[in-house]
């Protein structure tokens, strides 16, 4: 009934503040659904020579060619072969980069009120694109910006 | 001649048989006694015979001496070159009286001849040569012409016995040569061991070089007195030089003379037993062979002399081989034989009269004693065969007294009889009731074999069945099996579920992203896409528990697949083991059958068996009713029996009386050899009376059975 209401009272906010949560390494990560273009299932890129290692390659995405990066490799984690994997086409400024992942969650409301935007924490990535913690019950969700994710640098390599 | 008994006859007898022999034998041997005396004289002249021929030899070896004494010219050559042909054409095996006297005769010649001989000395040559002419024709004769019979002969067979083994001996033995001078020195040795056969052959080589080293040690070694090997000896013989063999193994040494005559002597007398020994093995230098080589080889070298002149032969050769020739003449057979057979003839003489005498006295002795022990022997015999018919005949005595009251006996034991017939008549009765009894136990039998034939049957129809179910049970194992196969198809089908499992699985995934994907869409846009996003949300929801369901059968399946294998398995196991098992029923079962048949058989085979055994039975019933009659008849028999025992004991009253009379044959009157004749007389009157008691008795004792059997005629006729 709760969930009902929920539904009934979804607004303008409401929408602003959908995440899609996925999970890297058995570690949650949340991504604006606005910034989500597409999710398609993990399908073999074909490798372009000459390229970082987190870049996988490129696939042929309904005539458009898309650059695939693998966020595990990105984030330095280790890579679970079991799981088939999700590629999410995060759409930046100038074009669209696919992102490799362990697994989608779900899409999930986090509101202003749940999220810590400044904790005290020693990262392993940039802080340009880390939004903050939002925390659902137990479980904590690392709420990141993935077109800031992607460098200049990478983007350069792409588009060139 | 009922006087005597058995044994006096028979000694009698044999003292007259002991008396013939002995008479005879005392003829014989008189004539015996009178050809051994006449022998034995003979003997003794033949042995006188001998002796005188070794004085012959003594002679002759002395003439000859006196020969080689003499200087040598050429005449005494010639001489002696016809010397030496005569000898050349003796041999000595078959020389014979004239031609030994024609060598005398020659040679007597011969001596009258020359001119430079020691006429002192001839007379004494001629002399002896004379009585060697005389005494030696009558041993020649006897010796060498094989006339000799009896102790010659016998004495000749020693000789070569004697000179056989000695050669046997001495051609074992090896010796050295030493060759020593009349003064002692040696002047020859032979380190050399030499065999007999070397020794004849270096004898010949030696001679001449002794000769040349004699000669030499002469002139060089004046020479040292020896003195070792008993220098008497050497004393006597002047202007000699011995050969000297030495033995080894022997306590003697031989001694040949070398230069003039040859002789043998030892040195060694240490005791007498080497001297008897040096006796004996002077036959070795005289044994025929070694006399022949000699001859011949000294002979030779002569000969050839004699036909060629002066050529070849030196005078030292010469001298060497008539030496030779010297010691032929001296060593001769008959030297030896007179040795011998003094010896043996004068100790013989004595002997032999002895042995007469005594032989005599042992046959008159023996005489003697043989008579008395065949009157012994007589007697002895006469006791050995009349005792044991005495004995015989006191038996027999005994007996027919027996012999009356065994025949009372069996008149008693016949009745006896009739009635145990009678007893055995009633016992066959009860071996029939008894027979009858025993048919009806075999009826008993055959129903009670009936009974188990049909039980084998029917058991066997039981197993039939057994057998019929067992393979009910296979058929069911079967199918067992056959459902296996089926739980196989199920287990396949539960894969195909799981597969299909994993296709809901791919849709469960694909309409999660569709949601996703949804609402993705429904936040771009915007107000407008809240209720769509909604929708998106619940099939999130929805394909999210389809994944959780589909998860949950997927495991339901599995574990159930693992279960379903399990049970196959097992049944499989189970099956095959029932299998077996059942088959091993069968062939219980079958094993069974057979068995059961076997005893079906055995069965029909006791059966038979009753039957053939019942109808023994009936068999024996007819024998034992036929027994019966023939018991009936015993009885009659047995009454017959006592009737003729009677007839037995009157006989044998008849039987005593002549064994009386046998007595009186063995034993005499008397009854005894040793009973004088004085009861004698007496004896006969009794014998008298006794026999004509006897005869009376026995006429009316004959007339007694004669009745007694005609009444039992009497009684047979009327039954």
């Amino acid at each position: 009934m709760s969930e009902n209401n929920a539904q009934a009272q979804l607004s303008q906010d409401d929408i602003n503040n959908r995440y899609l949560v996925f999970e890297i390494n058995s570690e949650l990560f949340g991504v604006s659904l606005l910034d989500i273009k597409e999710v398609i299932k993990n399908t073999p890129c074909k490798p372009v020579p000459y390229m970082k290692d987190y870049f996988l390659g490129i696939i042929n995405l309904r005539g458009r060619i898309i650059s695939v990066i693998d966020l595990r490799l990105k984030f330095n984690k280790e890579i679970n072969k079991e799981k088939q994997g999700f590629i999410i086409i995060v759409e930046t400024e100038e074009t669209q980069v696919g992102v490799l992942v362990d697994d989608i969650v779900n899409v999930q409301n986090i509101y202003k009120d749940e999220i810590d935007t400044n904790p005290h924490l020693e990262l392993d990535f940039s802080k340009q694109f880390f939004l903050g913690v939002g925390k659902k019950g137990e479980n904590l969700i690392n709420l990141i910006d993935l077109s800031k994710c992607i460098t200049k640098e990478d983007m350069r390599t792409i588009s060139k | 001649m009922k006087i005597f008994g058995l044994r006096s006859k028979l000694v009698m007898a044999f003292f007259l048989a002991a008396i013939l022999p002995f008479s005879l034998l005392g003829y014989f041997n008189f004539d015996l006694f009178k050809d051994l005396f006449n022998k034995n004289e003979k003997l003794n002249t033949k042995a006188q015979h001998l002796s005188a021929a070794n004085n012959i030899q003594n002679i002759l070896g002395e003439s000859f001496q006196v020969i080689t004494k003499l200087e040598y010219n050429e005449k005494i050559k010639s001489n002696l070159a016809s010397l030496s042909k005569t000898i050349e054409k003796i041999d000595i095996d078959s020389i014979s009286e004239n031609q030994l006297k024609e060598i005398r005769k020659k040679l007597v010649n011969k001596f009258e001849q020359s001119e430079n001989v020691d006429r002192d000395k001839l007379p004494e040559v001629i002399k002896n040569l004379t009585q060697l002419d005389n005494i030696s024709s009558i041993i020649l004769n006897d010796y060498f012409l094989g006339e000799s019979k009896g102790p010659l002969k016998e004495i000749k067979n020693i000789s070569k016995n004697i000179d056989d083994e000695l050669q046997k001996i001495i051609l074992s033995e090896e010796f050295n040569v030493y060759a020593i001078s009349k003064t002692g020195r040696i002047f020859y040795s032979s380190q050399k061991r030499l065999d007999l056969g070397q020794k004849i052959q270096s004898l010949k080589e030696i001679t001449p070089s002794l000769y040349e080293a004699f000669k030499s040690s002469k002139k060089a070694l004046p020479g040292v007195r020896f003195s070792k090997w008993g220098k008497h000896h050497f004393h006597e013989q002047k202007n000699t030089s011995y050969l000297i063999l030495k033995y080894p193994n022997l306590p003697f040494s031989l001694f040949l003379e070398v230069n003039g005559s040859m002789i043998y002597d030892s040195i060694n007398f240490d005791n007498k037993q080497s001297e008897n020994f040096l006796l004996d093995s002077q036959m070795r230098l005289i044994s025929k062979s070694y006399l022949n080589d000699i001859t011949h080889s000294s002979l030779a070298p002569l000969t050839s002399f004699i036909k060629d002149g002066e050529q070849n032969l030196s005078e030292e050769s010469l001298v060497t081989n008539i030496a030779n020739l010297t010691v032929l003449r001296k060593v001769s057979p008959i030297k030896f034989l007179n040795e011998k057979l003094f010896l043996v003839s004068e100790n013989r003489y004595d002997k032999v009269t002895l042995l007469i005498k005594k032989y005599r006295d042992q046959i008159i002795i023996s005489g003697i004693i043989l008579m008395v022990v065949s009157c012994l022997f007589g007697f002895f015999i006469g006791k050995v065969l009349s005792s044991p018919v005495l004995s015989f005949v006191k038996g027999l005595r005994k007996s027919t007294g027996q012999f009356k009251n065994i025949s009372g006996e069996i008149e008693h034991a016949s009745q006896k009889l009739s009635e145990s017939t009678t007893e055995q008549g009633a016992a066959i009765e009860s071996t029939v009731t008894n027979l009858d009894e025993m048919t009806a136990m075999l009826t008993q039998t055959e129903v009670n074999v009936r009974q188990t034939i049909d039980m084998t049957t029917l058991s066997r129809e039981q197993s039939a069945e057994a057998t019929y179910a067992l393979d009910a049970m296979l058929e069911a194992m079967e199918e067992i099996e056959g459902s296996n196969i089926k739980l196989a198809e199920i287990e396949n089908l539960m894969d195909k579920i799981h597969e299909k499992t994993e296709v809901i699985n791919e849709i469960v995934a694909e309409t999660r992203l569709l949601s996703f994907n949804a609402s993705i869409e429904a936040a771009r846009a915007g107000s407008h896409g809240k209720g769509f996003a909604v929708v998106a949300e619940e099939i999130g929801k929805l394909a999210s528990m389809s994944g959780k369901a589909a998860e949950e059968i997927t495991n339901l399946i599995e574990s159930s697949t693992g279960q379903v294998k399990q049970v196959v398995s097992l049944n499989k196991d189970k099956v095959s083991q029932g299998k077996d098992t059942s088959k091993d029923c069968e062939l219980v079962f079958k094993h069974l059958n057979n068995s059961l048949l076997n005893i079906s058989k055995a069965i029909d085979k006791i059966n038979m068996a009753s039957m053939e055994q019942s109808t023994g039975i009936q068999h024996t019933n007819k024998a034992m009713v036929e027994m019966e009659s023939i018991t009936q008849q015993n009885s009659d028999n047995a009454g017959l029996l006592a009737s003729k025992a009677g007839i037995l004991n009157t006989e044998s009253e008849t039987f005593n009386k002549v064994i009386e009379e046998l007595n009186l044959f063995l034993d005499g009157a008397s009854g005894g050899f040793s009973k004088l004749s004085l009861f004698r007389k007496r004896n006969k009157v009794e014998k008298k009376a006794l026999y004509e008691k006897v005869d009376t008795s026995y006429d009316s004792e004959s007339k007694n059975i004669e009745k007694t059997v005609d009444r039992d005629d009497d009684k047979w006729n009327a039954s």
